[in-house]
This record gives C-alpha cells, sequence and structure tokens, in this order.
C-alpha cells in the first residue's frame, strides 16, 4: 500500500515524537548520571551536563559490586534450573500425553496466574520455617522453581509444533522416552531454550518485590533491591540513583536491542 | 519377515467406533494394500498393527508370536516390534543429516560402527541416494525425503513393513515412477508390506491383494483382478475402477415371460445364465453394475439397447470418457474414438450382458 506524501509527513512527525516521549526518561537518566552533586540540584532533569562527571557511575558501581554479583548468581541458577524442568516437563505435557495431562498442565499454567502480592505472607512464612529468610539462598530456590512454569508454558507450545510422527517414527525404530527426548526433542530446542531463557535473566534480573521482603544486608541483596537503597537517608541523590540505574538497565537493554524477537516468540508464545 | 494375522480386531475412540471387528491375513512376502476413504479405519489399522495404538478387542500375531490382546492382558510395545514404518510426512528429523536419519534405529540397537556404515551405504545404493548420505534433508526434494524414509525402514531388516500413504505429498509423475521402485524394493527384499491409501490407482499398481475398508470395516479383500471384476458390493464396485462402475438404479420384473430390470426409462431384458440366476432371487429392488467399458455406443437401435443424449466428452489420453444421460440418468462409457460423437447427439446405448452385475438395492450385496 503506498501512502500519499502529507499522510507520511505527519505518520513520521508522531512517530518522532512518541519515540521522544518514551526516551525522555533515558535520557534524563544518562545526563543526571554525568552531574555533580551540585549540578543536579541547580540544573532540570533534562539539561545536558555543563561539566560532565564518570564518579556518580564509578560510585555507585563500587557500591552495587556485590549485589550485581547476587543477581549474576540468581540468573545464571534461576535461568538454567527451570529452563531445564520446563524442557523436560513440556516434552511430557506436548508428547507423552497421559490420562490427566490436560488438567495438569492447566494447574501447572494457573502458577503464572497467581500475583505475587498473594504469595507475599505465605512464603515469608515457608521460607522462615526452613531457615533461608534473609539469605541469598531463599531467592535462588523461589525463582528456580517459580520459573518453571512459565518455561513449561514456553517449551510445550514450541514442542506442539514438532510434528507427533518424529515421536512415532522414534518409538517404532525403538527409541524410548528417554531416547526420544535427548536424540530428537533436544537438538530441535535450541529456539525454546533461548526463548525461555531471554525471559527469565530478564524477568529475574528485573524483580524487586521478592528481593526486598525475602533479604536482609548488602551481602544478600540482589541489585534492584540495593539500587533502591542508594536513595540515602536524608537527601536524595539522584547522581548515584541514576548511576546505579544505568548499571542495571545495561544487560536488559542489550538483551531486548538484539534479542528481543526471541522475548516477542515469548510473550506470544509461538 | 513374518506373516501377519489379525482376528476381530475392534477399536474405539469413546463412543465412535473406528474399527469394528476386522479379521485381515497377510500371507508371508506379500504386499497387502488397505483402501478406502479418509476415515474409513485403515490408518487405526497400521497403527494398531505397529503398536502406536492399542485396542480394545481382537487379536494381531505376527508369525506365530501373539503381539496384542488386550483381552489376554498381551501388548508389546513398538520398540520392540521389530516392524518399521512410512509416514505420509516422513517424519525426517531436521537435524541429523540423511546418513544420520538412515543409521537412526541403528544406533538405537547399538549396532557396531562399522556395520551401520556398511548397511546404509547398502541401502542408500539401492535407493540410489548415496550421493546425498552427507546432507541435511532441508534442501531435499519430496521425491529424495520419501526415499530417505524407505531407507530408514529397511534398512534393519524388519519383520513388517507399515507404509502409511507415503506417496500423498509426491506429485503425479513422480508418483507412477515410485510406485513402481517400491513393488520392485518389496520384491527384491522379499518382505511382508502392509500399504495404506485412499487411491484407489495406487492399490490397484501395487498390491499382490487388497482390502477394501469402509466404515470401520472390511468390505472386500482379494486381488486386484478379484475386486474389478467381481465386486461383492456397490461399496467395492464404485470405488474400483476409475471412472466408477456405473449404476442404474431398477426393479426385476417380469416381461412376456422373461425376467428384466425396469430402469423406469427402459425394460432390460435379461437371458442365459442371468435369467437362470435370478429366478432364485427374492427381492425386487435392484441396482444394475456396468463398468464404463462395457458400454456399447451406436448410431442405431438394435435388441435391448435405448436412447440417451451425449452430455459431455472429456479426453483422457488414448481414450476419452463420453458422459451420457438417459431420462436424467447419467453415466459414463469409455470409447477409444469419438469422432463420430457430437456433444448433444442421441445415440444407442447397450450394455455387454455377460459384464454387468446386479446388487441388491437396499444391503448393497450382489445378486451375481
Amino acid at each position: 500500500m503506498r501512502i500519499s506524501k502529507p499522510s507520511r509527513v505527519m505518520l513520521y512527525s508522531l512517530l518522532v515524537l512518541f519515540a521522544c516521549l518514551t526516551l525522555l526518561p533515558f535520557w534524563s537518566c544518562v545526563v543526571t548520571a554525568l552531574k555533580t552533586s551540585k549540578e543536579v540540584v541547580l540544573t532540570t532533569p533534562v539539561t545536558p551536563p555543563l561539566h560532565p562527571t564518570l564518579a556518580p557511575l564509578m560510585e555507585s558501581l563500587s557500591y552495587l559490586r556485590r549485589p550485581l554479583l547476587n543477581s549474576l548468581v540468581l540468573v545464571g541458577s534461576g535461568t538454567v534450573v527451570s529452563c531445564f524442568f520446563g524442557s523436560i516437563l513440556g516434552y511430557v505435557f506436548s508428547k507423552r500425553k497421559v490420562r490427566g495431562s490436560t488438567l495438569l498442565f492447566v494447574l501447572v499454567i494457573l502458577g503464572l496466574y497467581i500475583p505475587p502480592q498473594v504469595q507475599l505472607i505465605p512464603m515469608v512464612r515457608v521460607i522462615s520455617k526452613i531457615g533461608l529468610h534473609g539469605d541469598l539462598g531463599a531467592l535462588v530456590l523461589l525463582y528456580m522453581v517459580f520459573g518453571i512454569p512459565m518455561c513449561t508454558f514456553i517449551f510445550k507450545t514450541l514442542y506442539d509444533e514438532i510434528p507427533d510422527s518424529f515421536i512415532r517414527a522414534a518409538k517404532v525404530d525403538g527409541a524410548g522416552t528417554w531416547t526420544i527426548y535427548r536424540r530428537i526433542i533436544l537438538p530441535l530446542s535450541v529456539i525454546p531454550f533461548v526463548v525461555a531463557a531471554l525471559l527469565q535473566v530478564t524477568i529475574i534480573w528485573n524483580d524487586f518485590i521478592w528481593g526486598l521482603v525475602l533479604t536482609t544486608g548488602i551481602r544478600n541483596l540482589p541489585v534492584t533491591v540495593a539500587m533502591a537503597n542508594l536513595k540515602g537517608s536524608f537527601v536524595a541523590e539522584w547522581n548515584l540513583q541514576m548511576g546505579g540505574a544505568l548499571w542495571i538497565a545495561l544487560p536488559t537493554l542489550i538483551i531486548f536491542v538484539f534479542l528481543g524477537k526471541y522475548i516477542m516468540r515469548g510473550y506470544g508464545a509461538k | 519377515m513374518a506373516s501377519l494375522t489379525i482376528k476381530g480386531l475392534t477399536k474405539r475412540y469413546g463412543e465412535i467406533v473406528a474399527v469394528e471387528k476386522l479379521d485381515l491375513e497377510v500371507k508371508d512376502k506379500e504386499f497387502v494394500v488397505l483402501v478406502g476413504p479418509s476415515g474409513c479405519g485403515k490408518t487405526t489399522v497400521l497403527n494398531s498393527i505397529a503398536g502406536l495404538l492399542e485396542i480394545n478387542e481382537g487379536e494381531i500375531w505376527f508369525g506365530d508370536e501373539l503381539v496384542t490382546a488386550p483381552e489376554r492382558d498381551i501388548f508389546k510395545i513398538p520398540q520392540k516390534r521389530e516392524v518399521a514404518m512410512v509416514f505420509q510426512d516422513y517424519a525426517i528429523y531436521p537435524h541429523m543429516t540423511v546418513f544420520g536419519n538412515i543409521a537412526f534405529p541403528l544406533e538405537i540397537r547399538k549396532v557396531k560402527k562399522r556395520e551401520i556404515e556398511a548397511r546404509v551405504k547398502k541401502a542408500a545404493q539401492l535407493l540410489k541416494i548415496d550421493n546425498l548420505l552427507g546432507r541435511k534433508p532441508k534442501a531435499l526434494s519430496g521425491g529424495q525425503r520419501q526415499r530417505i524414509a524407505l531407507g530408514r525402514a529397511m534398512v534393519r531388516g524388519p519383520r513388517i513393513f507399515l507404509l502409511d500413504e507415503p506417496f500423498a505429498n509426491l506429485d503425479a509423475k513422480l508418483r507412477v515412477h515410485a510406485r513402481m521402485e517400491l513393488k520392485k524394493l518389496q520384491q527384491e527384499l522379499e518382505v511382508t508390506a502392509i500399504f495404506v491409501t485412499h487411491d484407489q490407482v495406487e492399490a490397484m499398481t501395487m498390491g499382490d491383494r487388497i482390502a477394501v475398508m469402509n466404515d470401520g470395516s472390511l468390505e472386500q479383500i482379494g486381488t486386484p483382478v478379484e475386486l474389478y471384476h467381481n465386486p461383492r458390493n456397490t461399496f467395492v464396485a464404485k470405488f474400483i475402477g476409475s471412472p466408477p462402475m456405473n449404476m442404474l438404479d431398477g426393479t426385476l420384473v417380469e416381461k412376456n415371460g422373461d425376467i428384466a430390470i425396469d430402469l423406469g426409462f427402459f425394460v432390460y431384458g435379461l437371458s442365459g445364465r442371468m435369467k437362470e440366476l435370478t429366478k432364485k432371487v427374492k427381492m425386487l429392488k435392484v441396482a444394475l453394475g456396468v463398468r464404463p467399458e462395457e458400454i456399447a455406443i451406436m448410431k442405431e437401435g438394435t435388441k435391448n439397447s435405448f436412447e440417451a443424449k451425449v452430455v459431455y466428452m472429456e479426453l483422457v489420453g488414448k481414450e476419452s470418457n463420453v458422459h451420457l444421460e438417459a431420462a436424467g440418468n447419467p453415466f459414463i462409457a469409455i470409447r477409444t474414438s469419438t469422432q463420430d460423437l457430437k456433444v448433444g447427439s442421441k445415440v444407442w446405448v447397450s450394455f455387454d450382458e455377460q459384464k454387468i452385475h446386479i446388487f441388491d438395492q437396499e444391503s448393497g450385496k450382489v445378486v451375481l
């Protein structure tokens, strides 16, 4: 379809306008992170810095070093474990259907729809009971388990696209359930693994609420919670906070820019 | 290699009966084609033989080994049945090379590497795909994929070959070639083969015997010649042959002391053998069946002929299908030359009495 010239101009100006609006917070974040504390107070949040400095960025990084490491541990363990179980469960739900497996699948998926706010109090009590409250281990365990329903869902929908005749042919050829998984399903799972892993990485990295209620002390905090603490008790150190925010946004930003299409597949489960 | 015996196979999906009390016997090294319209249960039978489906009643024997008998709690899993199956979509694994695909069943059986290589090479040479062994299947044509599937099936020397519409995704020209090749291969390898198709031409050209299925039960089993010349009922008569057998509904009447069939627009007098046989028959409503090639089209009327109009003519290579109509009843005749015929013209038609079939209209069963 051809678009006439005036409407094309309209279209582009609208798009540019929306792009500017969306990028405004990010812009403000970048310029503020490059200002000294004095300049932050004296200028508006959108004016570029007169005397740019990297000091806030460095300072926030040194404060966030341990939390960044914590978050890396959480992302690594949570992604690997829930992808592994998600893949196996997805295979069972998609290709090894037994009586009642549809009901079981629905129950697993229901786990996706229970809002965390509802689970806060019970989860704090459970974690305290097993003696992990305040510890990073609580979060490690939680993300491993909580990621499984979503990963199962992604793997199951993507495995549904693998023809059933592959499975039946392998059975007739003598392959058992585990061999079929290892020799046929797993090698065809590159896309679901990428999709599920990227979603898990961004979800765990960006999560705030569980870290806030389940961990204490800088040694145990994930990076998002630690950044909130950068605010300062009496004076708001905006440049430090924005510096921290930039460090935190960086990995997800890279993922969205370069691998965004896989994340869209995950949300669309296609 | 083995024979196959199916006794009283019944498979239900909830309330729906997919196959009912099916008996089938396939001899060792025989090529049997299961043919029927889609949804008639032929693939269900094939899957039951492979063990991919559990049946509700009946027994399946490979030679003298009982592999399925739900009443006796016997069910051998597909992995242990030593059958090979070729699927309609070939089920070629996209992440393996052609070699990997063909070698797969041997690798699972932990056959020694050197032997795998030798056997895969031999199968590939037989199928003329030995130059493709290192390729990934993605870029291969339908005909090549079909050969890979055949190679994977034959490489381990199965007891029974099961083929589920393996030519459905090939173009018409390739299909004719593939038919001949598969038949030749089956004879060379001397395997028992069961081939499922909905295409009666495939059935006629390939089967040592053909089993015609409809609505979950077996209508008739026999050699292609038997099915063509002696169909047991109207379903088989109409299913086998292209164009199909013409069916004209009528009633048995007496005309001047002779037996005849009143077709409404014409009373077809029976004589000789037909007359003797129809005398024993009690029913009145019958269907007169006649194959297109047994219809004679003439310029002038003779005894026992009637007038019809030429509606349409289609040239099919050497022959033409002549669509005729008599008092609103359409039927088709085959003729080698049509130069003397014109669309819309009147002609006279008669049937070769030795070649007609009479069926009971109600049950569809053949009377003679």
